[in-house]
């Protein structure tokens, strides 16, 4: 729509303004905007506010999103561990610097331990975004290892399944670029949490290995 | 006044009386919260504990996560402050949670409780102030007091913000603004400097069914758009920081703005496993008198008959460090032109016949993530339908029937981590039929106007703190700007285009 220049004159007195701002069917848009944000507070009850602190960047249900990894189903004991390794600044990748060593500076102690159990407990929904024709090479790796580069089974670790446990955290279903990330930071010099064995486990994995073990694990239930 | 007042309780029905209530009730829920409200803000990076570059690529410009943190009602915390005034009950709900997962009866409150209450609450009150310099390739059209023909610095706008959460599902961003007086002044008795801004106050809250993740809330604003996730939509558009002087194209769809703090709405809207994205928003004007307490000047637009229904679609696929989005927005609405604007007669009343206009928009964005830096690329195509009853049974308009389109396409990279330097250039359009009654008739050839205009929009901006913490984080950020702006065409002529084409440098504060 096209403005036109407006000519006025003359204001309008105090009482007549009071009585029009008063009237008119706009005060319902006023009643319902006020009630429509305000009264779904008081019926629904609209998820937990501390997971979804999580949630906001780790997608809804904990799922991951972007850059930010699967939550859901992790080992608690693992999710732990990094929750404290992000707070000790032993974690110390560039996004666990930029997102996660703020995101738990100001958590208590309690507080990571419940999100921890309340993800694991969560189901996860493997992410199926890797290159399937390089997930049979993926799997070969994963299960035997590559014993003439001295490069060790995953399996042996991380289970059959690429469930993890205690706090060797799941691998099954994780997104591709966050597994490929991580295990080329193992050979970047980035650490994570104290006496982890992967910085020497994954530093004779080269790029194929590494997109190739990506693959695989992300279709993994 | 009171006794009018007094009259106005008894008399006026039962829907007064319940707004009145309301008005109340929000008054003594904002007091209780001691909270007004905020943009970029600085009260979000208190609130959450994260740096501006969390949310932002380049404020006000969102990241997938300031997408997220939007949809969420601005509730998410994690910082060192409480989210809410109130009482915070999160550890035990999380424990809830939990136990709710795993089939267990009830719920033991965990220690932290005491530890979580004894976070310090400071209110989610922002400011920010443009300062800007604004060059023109021609000098400005008289009358330009106050200002000079030409290179002008004004400090505008000035903002107050509520920005944050109320409760742990309710949050606004709400901005009051002053806007300095335009160039030879506001021409009528309702020209407000200070008026009310943006303002998008959520319910959010997640849930799940079956397989599907939701994201669901509530919205109620101002401003068509406003409560967008995405800055294809007109309200979050490029150019973020804009000059007040400039000309700027005189033909604009109505849902680029036109309606912007004329009208409330209450909408609905939902986040599907992270993909899919619908909204639905009606929206009514609010009275005459309503909007110029509320420095609005009425006479803006006309009076919109009805509910103008608003809708949203997007569907946003992610994977890795990529997202793209792909998507609908439009909305319908009928304006009754004021039968005299001039306000001689001391009337507000409109034509009968209204002025329908049906905006259909398509948006695009894709954006990348690198280690630092984001590559952003963003289309927007908004098609409006007119059907002008009123202006053509006045003469107004000259046809029955109109169209107007408007698209952008914009490219945006910021670079760097703290120090960011942003650079962003956009290709802009507008066109539409010829119509000699709204757009004149060329002086030379005798044939009726039309809207058209395009050009070249170009800024390089640097941010000082993008994903560290600022000086005196959390409490202050800043953006200096050097933008240019080159006309091809302008109000559908080539001739003297050149004339408006504008530099504007200015240095946008936060805190």
């Amino acid at each position: 729509m096209t403005e036109a220049p407006f000519q006025m004159c003359g204001v309008r007195k105090p009482e007549a303004r009071w009585r029009r701002l008063m009237g008119g069917m706009s005060w319902k848009i006023v009643v319902l905007a006020i009630v429509g944000s305000v009264a779904p507070v008081l019926a629904f009850d609209g998820g937990d506010s501390q997971v979804r602190n999580c949630t906001w960047c780790h997608g809804a249900g904990g799922q991951g999103y972007t850059v930010a990894p699967r939550l859901a189903g992790q080992r608690s004991e693992y999710l732990e561990s990094q929750i404290k390794s992000f707070r000790e600044h032993t974690r110390d990748n560039p996004f666990s610097r930029q997102y996660m060593w703020g995101a738990v500076a100001s958590l208590a102690p309690q507080d990571a331990r419940d999100l921890a159990a309340y993800f694991a407990s969560v189901p996860p929904k493997p992410a199926n975004d890797g290159d399937s024709f390089l997930a049979v090479r993926g799997k070969t790796i994963y299960l035997d290892g590559i014993p003439e580069a001295n490069v060790a089974s995953c399996y042996a670790c991380h289970g059959p399944n690429a469930e993890g446990v205690r706090n060797i955290p799941r691998l099954g279903g994780l997104a591709y670029a966050y597994l490929k990330t991580r295990l080329e930071q193992w050979g970047q010099g980035y650490h994570s949490g104290m006496g982890t064995p992967m910085p020497v486990v994954a530093r004779s994995l080269g790029p194929n290995e590494i997109e190739a073990l990506a693959s695989y694990l992300s279709f993994v239930r | 006044m009171q006794a009018d007042r007094g009259r106005f309780l008894c008399f006026r029905g039962s829907w007064k009386l319940v707004a009145v209530a309301a008005i109340l009730f929000s008054a003594l829920w904002l007091t209780i919260a001691l909270a007004p409200p905020a943009q970029a803000l600085p009260s979000f990076a208190r609130q959450t504990g994260q740096p501006c570059g969390t949310c932002h690529t380049d404020f006000p410009a969102l990241t997938p996560y300031g997408r997220r943190f939007k949809l969420l009602g601005y509730t998410a915390g994690g910082g060192q402050f409480r989210t809410t005034p109130f009482s915070s009950n999160d550890a035990m709900s999380v424990r809830a949670e939990y136990d709710k997962l795993r089939g267990y009866a009830k719920a033991v409150a965990p220690q932290s409780q005491a530890e979580a209450d004894r976070k310090e609450w400071v209110p989610p009150i922002s400011m920010m102030a443009v300062v800007g310099f604004t060059h023109t390739q021609a000098d400005l059209p008289a009358p330009t007091d106050p200002y000079a023909p030409n290179n002008n610095t004004v400090l505008t706008p000035f903002s107050i913000f509520w920005g944050g959460a109320i409760t742990s599902n309710i949050g606004a961003f709400a901005q009051v603004t002053y806007n300095a007086v335009p160039a030879g002044g506001f021409g009528d008795p309702f020209g407000h400097t200070w008026t009310w801004d943006n303002a998008d106050v959520r319910f959010a809250g997640t849930t799940t069914v079956g397989p599907l993740d939701i994201v669901y809330g509530v919205t109620a604003n101002n401003n068509p758009t406003v409560q967008d996730l995405w800055n294809t939509t007109p309200a979050w558009s490029f150019p973020y920081a804009a000059s007040n002087l400039a000309s700027t194209p005189a033909t604009k769809t109505v849902v680029e703005g036109a309606l912007a703090a004329h009208v409330g709405g209450v909408g609905a809207y939902a986040m599907i496993n992270d993909l899919l994205y619908f909204e639905v928003t009606g929206y009514k004007m609010l009275s005459f008198s309503q909007q110029n307490a509320l420095g609005t000047d009425p006479f803006g637009v006309g009076q919109l008959g009805g509910i103008a229904p608003y809708w949203r679609v997007t569907f946003e696929p992610h994977w890795g460090r990529n997202t793209w989005m792909i998507g609908t927005f439009g909305m319908y609405s009928e304006l009754h032109p004021w039968l005299n604007t001039a306000f001689g007669t001391w009337t507000t009343a409109v034509d009968p016949l209204s002025d329908r206009f049906t905006d259909i928009g398509f948006d695009t964005q894709y954006q990348y993530q690198g280690d630092a830096f984001w590559l952003t690329l963003r289309g927007s195509y908004i098609r409006e339908y007119q059907r002008l009853d009123s202006s053509f049974a006045s003469l107004a308009a000259a046809n029955p029937t109109n169209l107007v389109n408007s698209m952008k396409l914009q490219a945006s990279v910021a670079m760097g981590a703290d120090n960011r330097v942003v650079l962003t250039g956009q290709y802009f359009k507008i066109s539409g039929t010829s119509d000699a009654g709204l757009y004149g008739t060329d002086a030379l050839s005798g044939l009726a106007m039309t809207p058209n205009s395009d050009g070249w929009q170009a800024e390089i901006a640097y941010i000082p703190f993008g994903a560290g913490k600022m000086i005196g984080w959390p409490w202050f950020n800043a953006r200096i700007g050097l933008q240019y702006t080159y006309y091809n065409k302008f109000n559908g002529s080539t001739v003297g285009a050149h004339d408006n084409n504008t530099l504007f440098l200015h240095a946008w504060f936060a805190m």
